[in-house]
């Protein structure tokens, strides 16, 4: 039997806990339930879980406050749990350190899909040299992307950027997280750079340029690079 | 020239005395006085004084010597200006005095020949002091006059822009403003106010003192459209309305339009014009004023309105999206293999999902009850029950929800029958011993005592649990009110709905925390 992976589920609705506490147990994760936001830092100093499911609207502290303080002292992916149409407030927690998110109602498979790869990056060594994704094939010493086993002529902006989906595949990366780690913090509002590259990129990975299956847009929030299997 | 600006002064003293005067004298002989005023009779009348004046004299000369006849003559005229007589009767009153006074008087009598120098000179000297003294005295009496009216017409703007600034309301402008208008000029006055920049209302405000048709409606309503005057006394529509109509205009904008029927004799001179475009500029910025204050009053509705709005949305969409949630999440659960392999699992989720429909289903009931409530249409369909009854499937109820509390139920044997509306009661009920249930700590007891009195039956809910903070006890009953703090779920609404359903049966619902700990809460339904 494979080590059992732990959940912390910090949320102030019983209801929500137990829905996911029962799917989650069924697939074999360790389950441990807060409902206020205290309970829950003190619960992942503990119990050092695999992962950490955060309700954004907590009584006590809000949902920010607790990813803040996990984040001064642990890199445990947290996953946010937040309403619809509130991506500023999703944008936040990801520019905290929140590593995913997905929204209320959820759908229970692309909610454990989340969990599975959050908790697989983590364990992820960054030791690897390549990194594949359907046809895409990253070299990261030679610096070069492949497409089909073709070399794609890339600029370092575009490059740079591709890196960074590769590294964090099926998670959320906000523009401002792009922004920075491409073009430095100086250029952290400039978010039309974005748009220009990422639509340069697209037009050389995808197949389908204005159906993007590699890179897609997570709108109000930022782009996700999916796993594609061939 | 000099007869030119007689004519002005003249029709502005008819006017103004016409107009100001009547604040006391009303129109009181406005007919005499107007033939009285007329120039050509004026003329005539100081003429026939001198005569008079003439004619008496000259039986007294023997008395008082022909020299004296010319002081008596000087101060005849010098008393016409004193009587509205304007320069050019007294300059024709001194010279027919001096004529007078040479032909008659003066040796030789019955020539215009002066026999001695210094008569002579007397007659010269005679008829330059009484043209100059006449023509002065009169000028210092418009003078006095044109001061009069001024002082009259501050003091009337004065009045008019202490009683606006004093005003309350949009009423109050209003009303005051029409009076002032009635009392000054002696106009009808009718006030209606704009819809919108393009359109006025359909009424007048009702203080206005005539009556709009559909055809002066029209009227103003162009004048509003135009943000020009029409009417009488303009040069726009001038014949087709008695009215003269004013648009109301402030820098924010078109607020509605200003009628005034002034009387048929009435003349509208540039100086009544100036006076009555100042008030119109004071009443406008007066009626700007409370519109502005009643916008904002307006505004703090709305944001109110806005607050509770979000108060409510916030709180229905947490309340209907946690079960959503439990019941997608569950039934997109379903889709895994493993899942659906696991029976308990399965029992588990069904559960979960049972619960939450009941929430969901709870939510959407009391949404309902509450809008009946508030809809106010609420009627009671009362019929006669058993009060064992209702407890029995009350408490039925209740245990199949699989809470972790005791209930103890104690109904008096001779509780009988009472005449009410069942369902209501029973969600009254079910809304107060569900809130003990969600908010004691679990093992904890719940006390259900019905009995009755003599008024009519008595229900005590009572529990152990933690009681309520004093300062939400009074509030517990409010929409949307929630003890601060509570644990997450719910609207905010139970509490409210079953006082509503209770008092809608002439009944009584109260709570008090227990000593030492937990809450009651005491419902008395009377007999009828």
């Amino acid at each position: 039997m494979a080590i059992q992976n732990t959940v912390v589920i910090i949320d102030d609705e019983s209801q929500i806990r137990k829905i996911l506490s029962i799917t989650l147990e069924a697939e074999d994760y360790k389950v441990i339930e807060a409902s206020k936001g205290k309970d829950g830092i003190v619960a992942v100093a503990n119990n050092h879980p695999q992962l950490v499911i955060l309700d954004l609207g907590l009584p006590d502290k809000d949902g920010f406050s607790v990813l803040s303080e996990i984040r001064t002292w642990s890199s445990v992916p947290v996953i946010i749990l937040s309403v619809r149409n509130s991506e500023e407030d999703i944008v936040k927690a990801l520019d905290l350190g929140a590593d995913d998110y997905i929204t209320k109602p959820f759908n229970t498979s692309e909610l454990l899909a989340r969990i599975r790869a959050n908790i697989r990056r983590n364990q992820q060594s960054d030791s690897e040299g390549s990194v594949v994704n359907g046809n895409l094939k990253i070299d990261f010493v030679k610096r070069i992307v492949y497409k089909k086993n073709k070399e794609l002529k890339l600029t370092n902006t575009e490059y740079l950027l591709l890196l960074m989906f590769f590294k964090n595949i099926d998670r959320v990366l906000t523009h401002n997280f792009l922004l920075k780690e491409v073009w430095g913090p100086t250029h952290a509002e400039d978010s039309q750079y974005l748009r220009v590259f990422i639509g340069q990129i697209r037009k050389k990975i995808e197949d389908d340029p204005s159906q993007p299956k590699y890179i897609v847009t997570d709108s109000g929030v930022g782009y996700r690079m999916l796993a594609v299997t061939n | 020239m000099e007869t030119g600006k007689n004519n002005f002064v003249n029709n502005k003293t008819s006017v103004a005395n016409s107009v100001n005067g009547s604040k006391r004298k009303k129109n009181f002989g406005s007919a005499v006085k107007t033939v009285w005023q007329t120039p050509v009779t004026k003329y005539f009348l100081s003429a026939l004084v001198i005569t008079v004046t003439g004619i008496i004299l000259y039986y007294l000369q023997l008395h008082i010597g022909y020299q004296s006849v010319s002081l008596v003559f000087l101060f005849i005229v010098s008393l016409l200006p004193l009587f509205n007589f304007k320069p050019g009767q007294i300059f024709l009153a001194a010279v027919m005095s001096a004529f007078i006074w040479n032909y008659y008087f003066i040796p030789p009598h019955f020539t215009l020949r002066i026999g001695k120098v210094e008569d002579a000179l007397m007659f010269g000297l005679y008829f330059v002091i009484a043209s100059v003294s006449g023509l002065l005295i009169s000028r210092i009496r418009t003078q006095q006059i044109q001061i009069n009216q001024k002082e009259k017409k501050t003091s009337a703007l004065y009045d008019l822009t202490r009683e606006l600034s004093s005003s309350k309301s949009l009423d109050d402008v209003t009303g005051c403003s029409i009076r002032h208008l009635k009392e000054t000029f002696h106009t009808e006055v009718a006030v209606i106010y704009a819809e919108n920049d393009k359109k006025l209302q359909t009424l007048p405000h009702p203080s206005s003192t005539f009556k709009i048709d559909e055809a002066e409606w029209n009227i103003a309503q162009f004048v509003h459209l135009n943000s020009g005057k029409a009417g009488r006394f303009t040069d726009t529509i001038q014949f087709i309305t008695p009215a003269t109509y004013y648009p109301l205009l402030s820098k924010e904008g078109k607020l509605g339009v200003l009628g005034l029927i002034f009387p048929e004799d009435a003349v509208l001179n540039n100086d009544t014009q100036s006076l009555l475009n100042t008030f119109i500029a004071q009443i406008t910025i007066a009626i700007e004023r409370e519109y502005l204050k009643e916008l904002a009053k307006r505004n703090l509705v709305i944001q109110e309105s806005e607050k509770l709005y979000k108060t409510l949305f916030d709180s229905v969409s947490h309340e209907l999206k946690t079960p959503i949630t439990t019941i997608l999440g569950a039934v997109t659960s379903l889709r895994d293999e493993k899942i659906i392999g696991n029976k308990s699992v399965l029992t588990r989720l069904l559960f979960e999902t049972n619960v939450a429909a009941e929430r969901l289903k709870r939510l959407v009931e009391n949404l309902l009850d509450i809008t009946r409530l508030e809809s106010g249409n609420l009627t009671l369909k009362k019929d006669w029950h058993s009060v064992n009854d209702l407890f029995n499937l009350l408490i039925n109820k209740i245990r199949k929800e699989g809470y972790d509390q005791n209930i103890i139920v104690s109904v008096n044997e001779d509780a009988g029958i009472l005449f009410f509306d069942y369902p209501l009661i029973e969600q009254a009920l079910l809304n107060i011993i569900h809130n003990s249930l969600e908010y004691t700590p679990p093992g904890s007891s719940i006390e259900i005592n019905a009995k009755r009195t003599t008024e009519g039956l008595a229900i005590i809910i009572s529990d152990n649990g933690n009681g309520f903070p004093e300062e939400a006890l009074k509030n517990l009953f409010k929409k949307f009110y929630r003890v601060p703090g509570t644990k997450a779920g719910g609207t905010g609404l139970g509490l409210s709905i079953a006082k509503g359903f209770v008092e809608a049966h002439g009944g009584t619902i109260s709570v008090r925390n227990r000593k030492p700990n937990g809450a009651e809460f005491i419902i008395l339904l009377p007999f009828n």
